[in-house]
């Protein structure tokens, strides 16, 4: 059963209220009247059972959505920010087996845990902002998360044509990006951990501060020695705090500096 | 109307200057505990004894006039005696004995309170440190990145509590006289404490501690770069004595190998019999050379011969058997201790890059080490310290030595300038903030050299006494001594120093080090003050300095007097010259043949001065001492505070539900969007 018109009619009608409850409280700092006092609780409690309705459809909401994840059996948490009324997942989501994952809700703004998907096709996550553990998606052919800040753990992005965050910041554990053509993270300041390339073309991370680990390069990449300058260029800087690996086709380390 | 509660702060009606008379009674109290630590000196010394003894040579020798004899019997105990009986005298005449006790008592509330709190945020502090050392022994052992990353994190998170504690500290200390006082002389004997250690923890040793134990939990392996002198080799066995208590030390030098170092295979003696001697010299010499696989087909051949003459020369009756020894960097891994390599930058860089192995290895992971198998324990790190500088580092060493890149990377992260401590280069006056420019906002200048100097002439209960312009000697010596360190180490300096002839100053010979500044702190203390610092900066460092450089001696004497502050005596110019070609500094034989004359110019005749505690703390601290403040509590209105209580909580409410309302619409569309998505994939 929607709710989204009721809702929406509800709206106006608190919104006015609200801004009631402001000029009540100044009177009431000059004034201490009781009454005064009494009508800004009520208004108060009106806005709190609706906030507490709101919560609850949501959750509710979120969870018809958590119950399509393939690890049913592993819990899963729904965690509600009194702050700004978007939700936390702490907890894992497999959507493996999913084609495309665009229906992923708009209130969710952080899994706690690791968030993975395979052979989907869209992935569309417009207002996640952190994923606490690792995010892992195979054979994917748009990515979509125009507002992920932060990788707790790890980012696998195996096969995908291109890899565009625009807003990630911090990916905390390994990044490793094979067979992908462009990567553009214009606002990346650090991977924690490795930082594993093949056959990319355009790599854009022009405000990267750190690299933990080593760097590995395919043998194949098509500009393999600017690659091995810019990493080198990098250590220098003291950027990149590991080794420089290049490795062949069969997974084979050949070079190493 | 609802008035907001305030404790009210104001002034109570007085008929005499309250401040003036509290600013006495701590002069008093001043006065007084250097009368008593006087008075337990004397009887430490026996100094009525000596004074007599002192006064029969006097007079047999008869060198003195009677008057100057006089002079000597005087004691500094009467003076202060007088000194106490006159302020006391002076306070009694403005302020009745009730209003005094009144306002001594107020005065020991204020002190207390600070103590207490003081205590309770140190309480604080220790547990904070026994939690962390917890979790960095528990993310040494453990294995798994994940985990690994939340134990860091929560390191870090006690190391800011950690600081903000300390910041909170300081700031109950400008409250208040009493806190104030009590802060800087409680912080004073905590560093008289450290000075006999070699490594006293003032602000920058103390961040250099923690950032190096940080990484070492962290990454296993920390190298302190810096001149000769400034400590570092002291910080690292503090740092190494509290993270794993007993600790492992190798002294670096060229020759060092890395038996020394790794392990070393002694042999043992057994019987056996001659028929095997073959077999045997076969074995030892196919371990020598998988041991030594560098040396060239001539020098194997050589040592060969040697092997076989050994082995029969004992075989006659006896075998050689080999065993494994673990030295100091290896035993280290092995019981999970700290290993300090100092001077590492005399040690070869291939043997050092046998650390790598162990640095990384997982913990208790076995790996192998110049072919010894060996378990790396938690708790396990390697603390390099070198006397060089990191340009000097990367330029020099790096590139001659060609050290292994992959510890070089390993360095990095865990190479930690330790440079000279910091010192202000400006006036005393000037190096003393007013509480208004502390407020807003204004840095303290630099000042942790001056403070090891105040540290050491002080006495245990910070009592300072010495010639009235003492502490302005002291911080100028401290501003010269910081400056010619910086110098010797090529640190950056804020404003480039020449000599008046234009020419730069090149100190690179005579290491001008933390000692340098200390002894002649302490020989002018030793000698109660008796001559000008001057003949002490020129016995402990211009004529030392001579006989390693005399180039080097003449720069530093001629920087010292051309920038004003000390040699301005004409006699220090006429006796000592400084050759303008090559700096070479003359005249030192003629000081060493007549030095008693020459100290006997230097003498000061002035009465010594005692300085009272406000003196000390202000420039111990570098902040004026805080005025007093009389406090009176205003009663609360009960009836006001029941309404402001109801207020608050309306209040606490409508700020929950605010940022609700003011970002409803966006969070409504964002769930019909949802509903939306979600059902119609239901469908």
């Amino acid at each position: 059963m929607p709710h989204c018109q009721t809702f929406k009619q509800k709206i106006k009608e608190l919104k006015g209220k609200a801004q009631n409850i402001e000029a009540l409280l100044s009177e009431y700092v000059k004034t201490g009247d009781k009454k005064t006092e009494e009508k800004i609780d009520s208004l108060l409690k009106e806005i709190e059972k609706f906030k507490q309705e709101f919560k609850t459809k949501a959750t509710q909401l979120i969870e018809k959505f958590i119950q399509r994840r393939e690890n049913k059996n592993e819990k899963v948490e729904i965690i509600f920010d009194e702050r700004d009324c978007r939700f936390i997942i702490n907890g894992n989501l497999d959507f493996s087996s999913r084609i495309h994952l665009n229906d992923f809700p708009n209130l969710i703004k952080e899994i706690a845990g690791t968030l993975r998907t395979e052979s989907a096709h869209t992935i569309n996550l417009p207002n996640l902002e952190k994923i606490g553990k690792n995010f892992y998606t195979l054979f994917t052919h748009t990515i979509n998360l125009p507002n992920l800040k932060e990788v707790g753990g790890n980012l696998e992005i195996p096969i995908a044509q291109t890899i565009n965050l625009p807003n990630l910041e911090k990916i905390e554990g390994d990044f490793i990006a094979l067979l992908t053509q462009t990567i553009n993270l214009p606002n990346l300041e650090k991977i924690g951990g490795y930082f594993s390339v093949s056959n990319a073309q355009t790599i854009n991370l022009p405000n990267l501060k750190e690299i933990g680990r080593d760097i590995s390069f395919n043998e194949d990449n098509s500009d393999l020695n600017a690659l091995i300058e810019v990493a080198r260029e990098w250590r220098e800087k003291g950027i990149l705090r590991g080794k420089i690996k290049i490795f062949n086709e069969e997974g084979n380390l050949v070079q190493e500096f | 109307m609802i008035k907001k509660v305030k404790i009210i702060y104001k002034y109570m009606p007085k008929k005499y200057n309250e401040k003036e008379v509290y600013s006495k009674l701590l002069s008093k109290r001043g006065a007084e505990r250097h009368k008593a630590s006087q008075e337990y000196a004397r009887e430490k010394v026996f100094y009525d004894e000596r004074l007599q003894r002192l006064k029969q040579i006097l007079e047999k020798v008869s060198v003195f006039t009677p008057e100057e004899v006089e002079e000597v019997e005087k004691d500094d105990l009467e003076i202060l005696s007088q000194e106490i009986k006159a302020l006391q005298e002076e306070i009694e005449k403005q302020v009745s004995l009730e209003e005094i006790k009144n306002l001594q008592s107020r005065s020991y509330k204020r002190l207390f309170q600070f103590m207490r709190e003081r205590k309770s945020l140190l309480d604080a502090q220790k547990e904070l440190m026994e939690v962390r050392k917890k979790l960095r022994d528990e993310y040494q052992e453990e294995k798994n990145d994940g985990r690994r990353n939340v134990l860091s994190e929560l390191i870090s998170k006690y190391t800011e509590a950690f600081k903000q504690i300390e910041a909170k500290i300081k700031k109950i200390s400008f409250r208040n006289p009493e806190s104030f006082l009590a802060y800087a002389l409680l912080e004073l004997r905590k560093y008289k404490k450290e000075l006999p250690s070699g490594i006293v923890e003032t602000d920058y040793p103390k961040s250099q501690k923690e950032r190096a134990e940080e990484i070492l939990t962290k990454s296993r392996l920390v190298a302190f770069l810096g001149e000769t002198g400034t400590g570092k080799t002291r910080l690292a066995r503090k740092i190494a004595e509290e993270m794993t208590g007993d600790y492992e030390f190798v002294p670096g030098h060229k020759f060092i190998t890395a038996e020394d170092l790794f392990y070393y295979r002694g042999l043992d003696v057994r019987k056996i019999s001659p028929s095997d001697v073959p077999e045997i010299i076969k074995r030892e010499v196919e371990r020598f050379r998988l041991e030594h696989p560098d040396l060239s087909p001539e020098e194997i051949k050589s040592w060969e011969e040697t092997i076989k003459q050994v082995v029969q020369g004992q075989a006659v009756s006896k075998e050689l058997v080999s065993e494994v020894f673990l030295s100091a960097v290896l035993k280290a891994a092995n019981e999970g201790k700290i290993v300090i390599i100092d001077e590492f930058n005399y040690i070869p860089p291939a043997l050092l890059a046998g650390l790598n192995a162990l640095i990384e290895a997982k913990p208790d992971e076995e790996i192998s080490v110049f072919g010894q198998r060996i378990k790396v324990k938690p708790g396990f790190g390697v603390i390099l310290t070198g006397n060089i500088t990191r340009s000097e580092f990367r330029g020099r060493y790096l590139q001659r030595e060609k050290i292994d890149p992959a510890l070089v990377n390993r360095l990095n992260s865990g190479l930690i300038e330790y440079g000279s401590l910091p010192q202000a280069n400006m006036s005393f006056r000037e190096s003393i903030l007013s509480q208004s420019e502390l407020n807003e906002g204004k840095q303290i200048p630099s000042r942790e050299l001056f403070q090891i100097g105040l540290t050491l002439l002080a006495d245990e209960k910070g009592n300072i006494s010495g010639p009235k312009d003492l502490l302005e000697r002291v911080w100028n010596l401290s501003e010269e001594l910081s400056l010619l360190q910086k110098i010797y180490g090529g640190e950056k300096l804020e404003t480039p120093v020449k000599l008046s002839g234009g020419q730069d100053v090149v100190l690179k010979e005579y290491p001008i080090s933390n000692r340098t500044y200390l002894s002649i702190l302490e020989h002018w203390k030793n000698d109660n003050y008796r001559y000008s610092i001057d003949w002490y900066v020129y016995d402990n460092l211009i004529r030392p300095a001579s006989i390693i450089s005399p180039s080097e001696a003449g720069q530093i004497f001629s920087l010292l007097k051309e920038r004003g502050m000390f040699f301005q005596d004409p006699m220090w110019g006429e006796v000592l010259k400084v050759n303008p070609t090559n700096y070479e500094i003359e005249g030192i034989e003629e000081i060493e043949r007549s030095r008693k004359d020459f100290m006997k110019i230097q003498e000061l005749k002035a009465p010594k001065h005692y300085f009272a505690p406000k003196e000390v703390a202000e420039a111990f601290l570098g902040v004026e001492m805080p005025e007093l403040e009389e406090i009176e509590e205003v009663k609360k209105e009960l009836e006001d505070e029941e309404k402001i209580k109801k207020y608050e909580n309306l209040k606490e409410r409508y700020d929950n539900v605010k940022s609700f309302i003011e970002n409803l619409e966006q969070t409504i569309e964002l769930y019909c969007q949802d509903e939306k998505n979600i059902l119609r994939n239901k469908k």
